[in-house]
């Protein structure tokens, strides 16, 4: 199939780039599989394209082989053609196709903070291509690169031209990628992720960035993210990728507003938004079957939506119980030693004067930036960190001073789920035995069967088959991991749960069936959430109440309703502006 | 940085005085009296009393530990018990014709090792890896002690293409002894070194930056020298400039086969002569080199890789 | 505390239909897919690894069979004349008193392979035990336990060696004792930054969260999490031992009363004047089968079991 992208802004005669049944294929331990299966496109000088799809999908793998940087082993080209201003890529010799890398066709990568050579000034990282391409001497190549990074804004371009990548933030690290793709002004310029790995509000500006160059350049674009929202700010077309096909593609509004496959019907509806008020999220198996075809009925709506009222007029029907947790002025400080007796002369205030409370059945959403703290506040409140100062009464009691051996009893009734869903299960440990282990250590009295019956139970509940009890945390996906942990920390029947940036890691669609299991079992288990992410419309969706967090402090709280229509500092209309 | 290095010196104090108490455990309280090896085995009590009372031994063990912490920070280990000369006039005259055999080779054989490795590091999985990792498999298999009589046997004794063994002062007049040794030394580093590096470069090979500077256009040499190489220095310093204490020390059975009158010959006749003082003075000096070049790597470290700051 | 599973599970058809499958399911252990096992799938797959294990466990054999007189009972006797060459009848010719060099490489043996497995036993549990202690505990017991191995490192590994054995006396004892002492500081230094590393690993963390104890979380998850460096320096550390038996013997140091290849190769230093290379032969081809085979099964298991590993080669 040919997807022709008819609304380019300037159709040339033949198109910049044209993919011809591609098919790519991996070998592995396993066996042989197909990460790209015959995928065909056109792209047009000055038209935007975006690859939409999940993790594992094909996507990156796609503008891996447009660059010709597929590894090999274990990757092969097994078959199509890509022309590239009618010339076939795969025909031309290595050194050829090596000539329009990083000349007429370069790409950005997601992880800015290691794509970057470390042990080179970012200056010269952008001089190479130019010296090597435009054959400049290196005098012209700095001042060119100087230019560039004052192209990409960044600010004080002469000196950070000598600094080191790791003296950089996250967004200027992109944008010295995005100064270096850019140095030989080529024609086509293919983004991978490029801002998944940053902040929500550098996201915004490295968006407008990359459109704006694009539009001033007019070069063709391909723009690779697992996240629909995201795709939509850049881009004139859209192809939605699936297990290694091309599903759907289209203009950017007309998939929004009429998607036809299930799938993409499916990932545009489990994004929350700041606009729809619904009651749970939809997702992408509510539209489609597992073996992806479209399923019969559609969702059933009023399970979305509540009839009549918004969901702000549902929460506020809620009631709480009496206060769970109180934080009061809590600090947890970090000391930074230094000087000649490694004595500590500063201190590094991660939380700084903290100061909520948690009423009983309630979810707190915590949000803020990568670095503002919140992440210790969650792990302080379980005393997995010392607090500095201040207090945590949680039930009644203040648990600030207590020591370890102290804190054992109140363990069961405070629990955490953390990010990272590879490194939060122990490896070594089976499903069954992990979920064990807590009854083990706290409940001695439970027989061997009452233990068994109830991880069995737990781990049907959070949707998982119980004869995966005795497999290995590695034979599951991200959102299995997840689950499980979830599970895991269900077992002693805890009262407060802190879900730490849980469903940050996780791609969209999976990303809401994770919220409304969460949002299920605080019903069922009577649960007090706090909901920490950096994710404002996720907070928005799930949380009652919520707190804004900025380098260690609260800056605001309240309804997050209120916050949304009337925000009152400038950090949180920030970040409410940069949602997408 | 001044101040690292103070006191990462200053931690040296600790350590001296670790191994000053090793060795005062190992050679004052474990091993035989000195008395009885220096008389041997038909003197009276009476006279091993005396040598006992003349060498310090019948003071409390406190004071004859604080004997040894004194001759590691004055760096005076008094005379040879076997040769009776002064220990480190023994040293100085030592080091040269030990370095002469030992510097060359490790030179030779560290850049030719991480040349080697990028090639073979690039062909991975290939025909090339093969064949190299073969070759160093087999070649870290055989005995050392196997190298050095076959090479010894058939290329000087048996083909006469070399010096069989013996050792002449001065510049020019070294050097036929020494290619030899070298040789032997460089064929025994060379399978440790192209294994160790192989698995460095492939360490950086399939880092993200890689990828960035193959979309940029480079060619693949570029590619491994400017950016992998560089990288893949960081590691290889440490490995390469913490082994530079031994080799002052030499090598201790490449010189006692060759009668090299170097460091690593002199300990051995010390071992078999039961020259305490000399083995005392050669471990305390050993263990000061090793120490201070750790700072030595220290500091290269955080000169080569900005990401390092010395605090 | 008990936990009281609601009374009622919620109706969802999902947790019911598991629920009503579940007691058999979970009563039968369904597959083993461990790492581990993985891991040893992984590696018997491969045909070079296996071999490398059928050949140390051949060395294990003969020095099992030379313990108990089986094999080499009678080395000491003289089946032929002096420095008789090899011949078919005795394969690797005779040493200076007629003795079969054949069967004192097979005597060596019993040194060379009880020399390696004592010195795993001896500083695999110290080195674990050292570098787990410090890396988790940290603080002031991680600095005297730094302090005593940098000490010992600091020292090179031959000087240590040889002193060692020299004050200790010559004999085999010695040399266990010395490669003990020396063998476990390589080990501890590694196995005290992984523990340092998976400290502050979440899933460590979430044991925390349980109310797990210090001997649970640093027993039941960081040292299994980390076992799999124990196993891959193993195969060092007996090579390693091996090599330094060899060289200690051959300066006088080591083993007395029994041949070993440093013996051996002792020996042949005077005998390769006179064209008798039968005793260097000997002692190197059986050392270099059995180093051989311990260094590719070393690199077979880092390939199996070293998770940073996946996906390279």
């Amino acid at each position: 199939m040919v997807n022709d992208l008819k609304s380019a802004p300037v159709l040339s005669p033949s198109p910049l780039l044209e993919i011809k049944n591609l098919t790519v294929e991996f070998s592995t331990m396993e066996g042989k599989y197909t990460a790209v299966s015959n995928l065909s496109f056109r792209l047009h000088k000055g038209q935007t394209m975006g690859i939409v799809g999940e993790s594992g999908s094909g996507k990156s793998v796609t503008s891996l082989a447009i660059m010709g940087l597929i590894p090999s082993p274990p990757g092969t080209i097994k078959s199509g053609e890509i022309l590239f201003n009618g010339k076939d890529l795969l025909k031309v010799s290595k050194e050829e196709w090596r000539s329009y890398r990083g000349n007429k066709m370069s790409m950005i990568f997601q992880e800015p903070m290691t794509s970057l050579n470390p042990v080179q000034c970012v200056g010269d990282q952008i001089c190479e291509s130019l010296i090597l391409h435009k054959k400049l001497s290196k005098k012209q190549a700095w001042a060119e690169a100087i230019d560039l990074m004052n192209q990409v804004k960044i600010p004080n371009a002469e000196s950070k031209a000598h600094a080191f990548p790791h003296e950089l933030s996250g967004g200027q690290k992109q944008r010295v990628m995005i100064a270096m793709a850019l140095a030989c002004r080529p024609d086509l310029l293919i983004c991978d992720e490029p801002t998944t790995a940053l902040d929500v509000t550098v996201q915004k500006n490295v968006l407008d960035l990359l459109k704006e160059l694009q539009e001033k350049h007019q070069m063709a674009m391909i723009f690779i993210s697992h996240d629909l929202g995201v795709v939509s700010q850049v881009t004139d077309n859209v192809m939605v990728m699936y297990r290694s096909n091309v599903v759907e593609s289209g203009t950017t509004k007309d998939i929004f507003v009429n998607a036809k496959h299930p799938y993409t019907k499916g990932l545009i509806a489990c994004r929350p938004s700041l606009v729809s008020n619904p009651k749970r999220l939809l997702t992408v198996s509510d539209f489609m079957n597992e073996d992806g075809t479209s399923k019969n009925n559609p969702p059933d709506m009023s399970l979305i939506y509540s009839a009549g009222e918004t969901n702000e007029e549902v929460k506020r029907k809620k009631t709480f119980g009496d206060d769970l947790l109180v934080v009061e002025n809590l600090k947890t400080y970090f000391p930074v030693k230094s000087g000649f007796f490694r004595s500590t002369k500063n201190w590094i205030h991660a939380v700084d004067d903290v100061s909520f409370s948690v009423k009983r059945g309630m979810t707190y959403g915590l949000v803020g930036e990568s670095g503002c703290g919140k992440t210790t506040l969650g792990r302080t409140i379980l005393k997995l960190e010392k607090p500095t100062q201040g207090k945590i009464i949680f039930k009644g009691q203040n648990i600030a001073p207590l020591n370890s051996v102290e804190m054992l009893p109140l363990r069961p009734k405070m629990q955490i789920i953390f990010q990272d869903p590879f490194s939060s299960l122990n490896a070594r440990m089976t499903i069954g035995d992990a979920l064990l282990e807590p009854l083990e250590i706290n409940c001695p009295e439970m027989s061997a069967k009452e233990k068994r019956d109830w991880v069995t139970y737990l781990i049907g509940r959070v949707g998982l088959h119980p004869k995966f009890l005795n497999r290995y945390p590695h034979e599951f996906s991200g959102g299995q991991r997840q689950r499980i942990a979830i599970a895991r920390s269900l077992t002693l029947r805890p009262e407060l749960l802190i879900c730490d940036e849980c469903v940050s890691a996780l791609d969209v669609s999976i990303q809401a069936q994770v919220l409304n299991l969460l949002m299920d079992l605080q019903k069922e288990l009577s649960l007090t959430y706090i909901f920490i992410s950096h994710d404002l419309s996720v907070v928005k969706f799930i949380a009652d109440e919520m707190a804004v967090m900025y380098k260690g402090k609260i800056l605001e709280r309240g309804i997050p309703e209120h916050i949304y229509q009337s925000p009152a500092t400038d950090y949180t209309k920030k970040l409410i502006n940069s949602i997408l | 940085m001044i101040l690292y290095s103070f006191r990462r010196l200053l931690y040296l104090i600790p350590l001296l005085l670790g191994v000053c108490l090793f060795i005062f455990i190992v050679f004052n309280v474990v091993a035989t009296d000195p008395a009885v090896i220096m008389l041997g085995k038909n003197a009276t009590a009476k006279q091993i009393n005396e040598v006992r009372e003349q060498m310090g031994l019948n003071r409390p063990w406190i004071v004859q530990y604080f004997d040894v912490v004194k001759s590691a920070f004055t760096m005076n280990f008094g005379r040879s018990w076997y040769t009776k000369q002064d220990i480190t006039e023994m040293i100085m005259r030592g080091a040269g014709p030990s370095l002469s055999v030992t510097l060359p080779a490790f030179v030779f054989s560290t850049i030719f090792s991480l040349l080697v490795s990028l090639v073979v590091a690039y062909y991975r999985g290939g025909k090339i890896d093969l064949l190299v990792r073969s070759i160093c498999v087999g070649l870290v298999s055989i005995s050392s002690l196997a190298y050095i009589l076959l090479f010894q046997y058939l290329l000087a004794f048996k083909w006469g293409l070399f010096e069989i063994s013996g050792y002449e002062f001065g510049f020019p007049h070294f050097l036929p002894y020494i290619i030899l040794p070298c040789i032997i030394w460089i064929i025994l580093s060379l399978g440790p070194d192209i294994r160790y590096f192989r698995t460095i470069v492939l360490d950086e090979l399939y880092q993200d930056y890689v990828r960035t500077a193959r979309a940029k256009g480079l060619s693949e040499i570029k590619v491994m020298i400017k950016h992998v190489l560089r990288n893949a220095l960081i590691p290889v310093i440490t490995y390469v400039v913490i082994q530079i204490p031994f080799l002052i020390l030499g090598a201790l059975l490449l010189e006692s086969f060759f009668s090299i009158p170097g460091l690593g010959g002199t300990v051995l006749t010390a071992v078999n002569n039961s020259d305490f003082p000399v083995i005392k003075a050669f471990t305390i000096l050993s263990a000061i080199a090793y120490i201070l070049f750790n700072l030595i790597t220290d500091l290269l470290y955080a000169a080569v890789d900005p990401r390092v700051k010395l605090e | 505390m008990s936990i009281n599973a609601p009374v009622n599970p919620p109706a969802n058809h999902l947790s019911n239909q598991a629920l009503a499958s579940s007691n058999k399911d979970v009563s039968k252990v369904e597959r083993n897919h461990s790492l581990w096992s993985l891991a040893f799938k992984k590696l018997i797959k491969d045909k070079v690894a296996l071999s490398c294990i059928l050949v140390i466990f051949g060395y294990v054999l003969v020095a099992i069979l030379s313990k108990f007189g089986i094999i080499g009972a009678n080395w000491a006797e003289s089946v032929a004349a002096s420095y008789a060459p090899p011949s078919g009848d005795l394969w690797l010719g005779a040493d200076i008193f007629g003795r079969s060099v054949l069967v004192k490489t097979l005597m060596g043996t019993r040194v060379a392979v009880s020399v390696g497995l004592i010195t795993v036993m001896v500083s695999v549990p110290l080195g674990i035990f050292f570098g787990a202690v410090s890396g988790y505990f940290g603080g002031f017991i991680d600095e005297i336990i730094t302090w005593f191995y940098t000490t010992l490192a600091s020292i090179p590994n031959i000087m240590l060696l040889i002193s060692l054995t020299f004050v200790l006396g010559k004999g085999i004892t010695s040399v266990y004792i010395a490669l003990g002492i020396t063998s476990w500081i390589g080990l501890c230094r590694m196995i005290r930054g992984e523990v340092m590393k998976h400290k502050t690993r979440e899933y460590v963390q979430a044991a925390t969260a349980i109310g797990a104890s210090n001997y649970r979380k640093l027993f039941i998850h960081i040292l299994p999490n980390v076992f799999h460096i124990v196993i891959i320096e193993s195969s060092l550390l007996f090579q390693t031992a091996v090599k330094s038996e060899v060289i200690l013997s051959f300066l006088g140091l080591g083993v007395q009363d029994l041949p070993s290849w440093g013996k051996m190769i002792d020996e042949s230093k005077m005998e390769l004047a006179r064209g008798v290379w039968w005793q260097l032969a000997g002692a190197t081809i059986a050392m270099f089968f059995l180093l051989l085979s311990l260094n590719l099964l070393g690199d077979a298991l880092r390939d199996a079991l070293d998770p940073k590993l996946k996906g390279k080669d």
